[in-house]
C-alpha cells in the first residue's frame, strides 16, 4: 500500500497544478508536492532501513493476461526512488524564478514523468515496467518540444523514434519471456526469473532487452541521438533527461537483463564491456574539443555512462554497487552542472567556452561552488563522484585487469576535460562579458548548497546508500551467478 | 435480427423526412433509430439460433461487432449534424444511405450463408459507391466515385466467382457445411477449392483495403466528403474485418497452409507500402487513407495469427483505431473549414496556441494510433504482438513492430505543425455536437486503455 501512495501521488499531484489558474501558484504547487514526496521517501527510508520492509503491493489488473499492478521497492529499486524523488525539487526550483510559456503544463509534465519514473522503478511486473517505461517518455518529450532550443522539432523526433524504437523491441521479449514462464503464465518478475531459455532464444531475447535498456542509457555506438537532444533541451529537461532517465537504461538492465539472463550476460558481457569502454575512450576525447559548455556536459555524461555500462557487465559485487552509487551521484552532479550551465547562459548569453573566462574575480563563492562540482564530476576522492568510480573499477578489476585500467581513464580523462572547462570559464583575464559576472544569490544558493552539501557527504560517508543496495545486489549476483 | 429491421425502416423513414425539406429533424431521427437499434442489439445478444432458413446467425461474435459499428454510426450521425448545415438538399438521402450501408455491415457481421455475405457486401457498397460521390459539382468527388465503383464491382467479381468455386467443390452456401468438407479433407483440399478461397479472399482484401488491393482508397479516401470517409476508415473497416474474421473461423478452418502463406504475404505487403507511403504524404486525409492500410496489416497479423484470442483482439483494435480515427476526422473538417479548405498538414500549424483544448484531443488520437501507453491504442498494438508471438510468427511480428515505430514518425510529424511556435491566425469554429464526440472518443480511448478488459472481457 505505501509503495502505491508513493508512486501515485506525483500523479495526482500533477492533475492538480494542471488545474491551477495561475502559474506561479502552479509553480510553487509543484515544489510543494516534490517536496512532500521527498519528505514521505525519507519516511520510507526510515522504515525500509529499520525493518527491511520492501513494500509489496500486489493487485490484480488484467489477471487473465498475467498483468497485475505490482509494486516493489527493495533496495536497489528504493535507491533509484529516492534519486528520483530527491532531485525533482531541485529541478522544479531551477526554473521557478524564470518565466515561461504555458507554466502549469511544464511543471505538471515534470510531476509527471516522476510519477512515471517512480513506477519504473518499482514495477515488478513487465507490461506494467514497460507502461511506465514508455509514459516516462511523453512527457520528457512534450518539454522538449514545446519549451526546447532551436531545432527542436527535428531533434525531439529522433530522440523520440530512437527510444520508442528500442522500446518497442522490449515488448517483444517480454511477450516471448511471458510465453516461457510455467503455466499458468503470467509478467511477473519472479516468474521470469524463473524460466529456463534455450540458448538459442536466450541469444535474441538477450539483444533486444540489451538494445532497448542500451538506446537508453546511452552507451556507444546507438547513443546519437544524445548529444543533440541534451542540447537542445530546456535546462528541466536536460536535468531529467541525463540526472534520472538516463538511469532507467542502467536500472533496466540491472533488473531486467542480467537475474533473467545471466548465462547470456556471462558470455557476452565481454564484448559489452568492450564497446562500453571504446565509448567511454571516444566520448572523453570528444567532450575535450567541445566549445559549449553544455554539449560537454553531455559527452562527460556519455563517458560516464561507458563506464557504468561496462561496470554493469563486471557482473560482481563490486561493480554492481559502484554502478548503483555512481547512478545516484551521478544525478545529483549532471543537475548541479546543468543548473551552472543555465546560470552561466542567464548571465552571459552565451555558453561558448572562450567567450566565458575570470568569471572567479567578480563571483567566488560561484566559482568556489562550481569547482567541488567538477571535482566531484571528475571523481576526486572525497566527492561521492569519487565513491561509485573507485568501486567499479574495484568490479572492473576483478573482471578483466585490462578493463579497470581503461576505466580509469575515466578519473584521468574527466578530470581533464572538466577542469580545462572549469579553467575557461572561471580563470584568467576578464573579458567584456564577464566582468559584471554576478556572483551567485541566495535564491540560487537554495538549490546549489544542499546539493554540493550532499556531494562532499557521501564522499565522506557513502554507508547510508552502500547499505540499502548490499544485500539485493548480492542476493542478485548469488542468484544468477552462482551455478555458473 | 431486430436491429437490422429497425435500421432498414429508418433508412426508409429518414428517406421520407427528406421530403418534408427540415433538415433539423434527420439526425437527431437518425440518432433515436440508431440507439433503438442499438439497445436491441445489446439485448437480443442471448438469441443465437440461426435465423431465416440459416442464412443469419447473430452469434456473440456478430452481436459483439455490431454493436460497436453501431455506436461508431452513432458518433458519425453526430458529426452530420454539423458536416451537413451548409449541404443545401439531398440530406436525408445521404443519412439513410450510410444507414443501408450499415445494415450490409451488420449482414457481414453475422453471415451463416455465404450468399448473406455477398449480400451484406453489396448492400454495404452500394450505397457507398453513391455517398463517395455524393458531392456532385465536386470534380475529386466524383472521380473518387468512378473508380471505387469500378475497382468494387471487379473485386465483388471475384468474390461471387469464388463463391462459386467453392459451392462447385462442397455443394453447398452454408458456412458449416463448408467448415465441416474442410476438416474432413484436412490433409489435402482440392486445387478449385484452394482457388475459390483464393478469390474470396482477395475479394474482401479489396474491402479492407489490403495491399496490392489497396489502390483506390487514397483516392477515394481523398475525394469523397469529410464524413463519408471517416465512415469508410471507421465502420467499413470494422466490417470488413468481422467478415474476415468469421469467414476464416467459421467456414474455412483449418485454414490450409498455401492460405496462411497468403495472408503473411498479404500482411507483409500491407504493413510495408501503407507505412511507408504514409511517411511521403503532405495532406492531412491521405495520411489518414494510408494510416488504415497500415492499420489493416496489423490487424491482417492478429487474423493470421488464428489465435483463440484474436476475436477480441480485432474488435478492440477496430475500435480503438476507429475511435482515434473519428477524432482526428472531425478536428480535420472542422480546422479545413476555417483554412479555406485546405486538407494539408499545414493547416494544423499553431492549433495548439489556437486552440489547446483541440490540440490535446488530436494529440490523444494520434498517440492512440501510434500505441503510445496509456492510451488504448497501446493495448490494441500489444494484442496483436501477443498473438502473433504466441503463435510463433516471429519474424513478421518483429517487421510489424519495425513498422509501427514508423507510424510514430509519421503521426508525430503532424504534432510538428500542431505544436509549431509559427502564428496561424484563425478561429476554429468547433460546434457543441462534434465537441461531445471527441470528449467521448478522448475518454472512451483513456477508460479503455486502463481499463481493456471492459472490451475484451464480452
Amino acid at each position: 500500500m505505501f509503495s502505491l501512495v508513493l508512486i501515485s501521488f506525483p500523479f495526482l499531484a500533477a492533475l492538480l497544478v494542471l488545474m491551477t489558474r495561475k502559474a506561479a501558484v502552479a509553480k510553487w504547487m509543484s515544489l510543494g508536492f516534490s517536496l512532500l514526496q521527498l519528505a514521505l521517501t525519507l519516511i520510507f527510508w526510515h522504515f525500509h532501513t529499520a525493518g527491511g520492509n520492501s513494500f509489496s503491493f500486489f493487485l490484480p489488473w488484467l489477471p487473465e493476461w498475467g498483468i497485475n499492478i505490482h509494486f516493489e521497492l527493495d533496495g536497489i529499486s528504493f535507491l533509484m526512488v529516492l534519486l528520483t524523488n530527491l532531485l525533482i525539487p531541485f529541478i522544479i526550483y531551477s526554473g521557478i524564478y524564470k518565466t515561461q510559456r504555458n507554466e502549469q503544463l511544464l511543471y505538471a509534465l515534470i510531476l509527471f514523468t516522476q510519477f512515471a519514473l517512480n513506477g519504473v522503478f518499482g514495477s515488478r511486473n513487465a507490461v506494467l515496467f514497460y507502461i511506465f517505461w514508455e509514459m516516462a517518455l511523453v512527457p520528457v518529450f512534450f518539454i522538449l518540444f514545446l519549451w526546447g532550443g532551436e531545432r527542436r522539432q527535428s531533434v525531439t523526433l529522433k530522440f523520440f523514434i530512437y527510444t520508442l524504437f528500442g522500446s518497442l523491441f522490449l515488448m517483444i521479449a517480454f511477450i516471448y519471456l511471458y510465453f516461457q514462464t510455467s503455466v499458468p503464465h503470467d509478467f511477473e518478475y519472479t516468474s521470469f526469473l524463473k524460466t529456463n531459455l534455450e540458448p538459442c532464444n536466450q541469444m535474441w531475447v538477450f539483444w533486444m532487452l540489451l538494445m532497448s535498456f542500451v538506446i537508453k542509457i546511452p552507451l556507444f555506438p546507438v547513443h546519437t541521438w544524445q548529444p543533440d537532444t541534451y542540447t537542445v533541451a530546456p535546462y528541466q529537461g536536460s536535468m531529467l533527461l541525463g540526472g534520472l532517465m538516463m538511469k532507467m537504461g542502467i536500472y533496466g538492465l540491472i533488473r531486467w537483463v542480467l537475474p533473467v539472463i545471466p548465462e547470456f550476460s556471462l558470455q557476452w558481457g565481454f564484448w559489452i564491456v568492450i564497446f562500453a569502454l571504446t565509448g567511454l575512450i571516444y566520448f572523453s576525447v570528444i567532450a575535450l574539443q567541445q566549445q559549449n559548455f553544455k554539449m560537454l556536459i553531455a559527452f562527460s555524461s556519455l563517458a560516464h555512462a561507458g563506464l557504468m555500462g561496462a561496470a554493469v557487465f563486471s557482473l560482481n559485487e563490486y561493480g554492481l554497487q559502484g554502478v548503483l552509487f555512481q547512478c545516484f551521484s551521478h544525478g545529483i552532479l549532471v543537475v548541479l552542472l546543468f543548473y551552472f550551465a543555465q546560470l552561466i547562459e542567464e548571465r552571459t548569453d552565451t555558453l561558448i567556452l572562450p567567450r566565458l573566462g575570470g568569471i572567479k574575480t567578480p563571483a567566488p563563492v560561484f566559482s568556489l561552488l562550481l569547482l567541488i562540482t567538477i571535482l566531484g564530476s571528475a571523481g576526486l576522492p572525497l566527492t561521492n563522484g569519487f565513491i561509485g568510480e573507485i568501486l567499479m573499477i574495484l568490479g572492473l578489476f576483478s573482471f578483466q585487469v585490462w578493463s579497470s585500467i581503461l576505466g580509469v581513464f575515466t578519473l584521468v580523462g574527466g578530470a581533464i576535460y572538466l577542469l580545462y572547462a572549469y579553467q575557461r570559464i572561471t580563470l584568467g583575464e576578464t573579458n567584456p562579458l564577464t566582468i559584471g559576472f554576478q556572483d551567485i544569490t541566495i535564491r540560487e544558493m537554495v538549490l546549489v548548497v544542499p546539493l554540493v552539501l550532499l556531494v562532499i557527504f557521501f564522499g565522506f560517508y557513502p554507508q547510508p546508500l552502500l547499505n540499502l543496495t548490499e544485500i539485493p545486489v548480492r542476493e542478485l549476483i548469488s542468484n544468477a551467478f552462482s551455478s555458473h | 435480427m431486430a436491429s437490422l429491421i429497425v435500421l432498414s425502416l429508418l433508412g426508409i423513414f429518414l428517406l421520407f423526412l427528406g421530403l418534408g425539406k427540415n433538415k433539423k429533424f434527420y439526425a437527431p431521427f437518425g440518432i433515436i433509430g440508431l440507439l433503438i437499434a442499438l439497445v436491441l442489439q445489446i439485448t437480443n445478444s442471448g438469441q443465437h439460433s440461426p435465423l431465416l432458413e440459416n442464412m443469419v446467425q447473430f452469434d456473440s461474435l456478430a452481436s459483439v461487432f455490431s454493436s460497436s459499428m453501431l455506436v461508431l454510426t452513432l458518433m458519425i450521425f453526430l458529426l452530420g449534424i454539423e458536416y451537413y448545415k451548409d449541404m443545401p438538399k439531398n440530406v436525408a438521402e445521404n443519412y439513410s444511405l450510410m444507414l443501408f450501408s450499415l445494415v450490409g455491415g451488420l449482414l457481414m457481421t453475422s453471415f451463416a450463408n455465404m450468399v448473406t455475405l455477398f449480400l451484406g457486401i453489396e448492400i454495404l457498397s452500394i450505397p457507398l459507391y453513391i455517398l463517395s460521390g455524393s458531392k456532385k459539382k465536386s470534380y475529386r468527388s466524383n472521380e473518387a466515385s468512378f473508380k471505387y465503383f469500378l475497382l468494387g464491382s471487379f473485386a465483388s467479381a471475384f468474390l461471387l466467382f469464388g463463391i462459386a468455386l467453392v459451392y462447385g467443390v462442397t455443394a453447398s452456401f452454408d458456412i458449416s457445411a463448408i467448415s465441416r468438407f474442410c476438416s474432413t479433407h484436412s490433409e489435402g483440399l482440392p486445387p478449385l477449392m484452394t482457388g475459390g478461397m483464393l478469390m474470396i479472399f482477395l475479394g474482401l482484401a479489396f474491402k479492407v483495403a489490403a495491399v496490392p488491393f489497396h489502390f483506390w482508397s487514397p483516392d477515394v479516401y481523398e475525394g469523397s466528403p469529410t464524413l463519408i470517409t471517416a465512415f469508410m476508415s471507421t465502420v467499413v473497416k470494422t466490417a470488413g474485418f468481422a467478415a474476415l474474421y468469421r469467414l476464416i473461423s467459421h467456414a474455412f478452418s483449418p485454414l490450409p497452409e498455401s492460405m496462411i502463406w497468403m495472408l503473411w504475404i498479404l500482411t507483409f505487403l500491407t504493413l510495408a507500402v501503407g507505412n511507408l507511403s504514409a511517411l511521403w504524404q503532405s495532406s492531412f486525409k491521405r495520411l489518414l487513407a494510408y494510416s488504415s492500410i497500415a492499420n489493416s496489416g496489423f490487424l491482417l497479423l492478429a487474423l493470421l495469427s488464428g489465435d483463440p484470442q484474436s476475436p477480441g483482439t480485432i474488435l478492440f483494435y477496430t475500435f480503438t483505431y476507429s475511435l482515434a480515427t473519428l477524432t482526428a476526422f472531425s478536428l480535420f473538417f472542422s480546422v479545413k473549414k476555417s483554412s479555406q479548405g485546405s486538407e494539408q498538414m499545414e493547416i494544423f500549424t499553431g492549433l495548439w496556441k489556437n486552440n489547446p483544448f483541440l490540440a490535446i484531443m488530436l494529440t490523444f488520437a494520434l498517440f492512440s494510433l501510434a500505441g503510445i501507453p496509456p492510451l488504448a491504442g497501446f493495448f490494441g498494438k500489444y494484442l496483436v504482438f501477443f498473438s502473433a508471438i504466441r503463435q510463433d510468427f516471429l519474424w513478421i511480428s518483429a517487421f510489424a513492430i519495425l513498422m509501427a515505430v514508423v507510424g510514430i514518425y509519421y503521426y508525430f510529424s503532424v504534432l510538428r505543425f500542431v505544436f509549431s511556435a509559427k502564428e496561424n491566425p484563425i478561429t476554429i469554429q468547433y460546434p457543441k455536437t462534434s465537441m461531445v464526440v471527441i470528449i467521448l472518443c478522448g475518454l472512451l480511448l483513456v477508460i479503455l486503455g486502463i481499463f481493456p478488459s471492459l472490451i475484451l472481457s464480452y
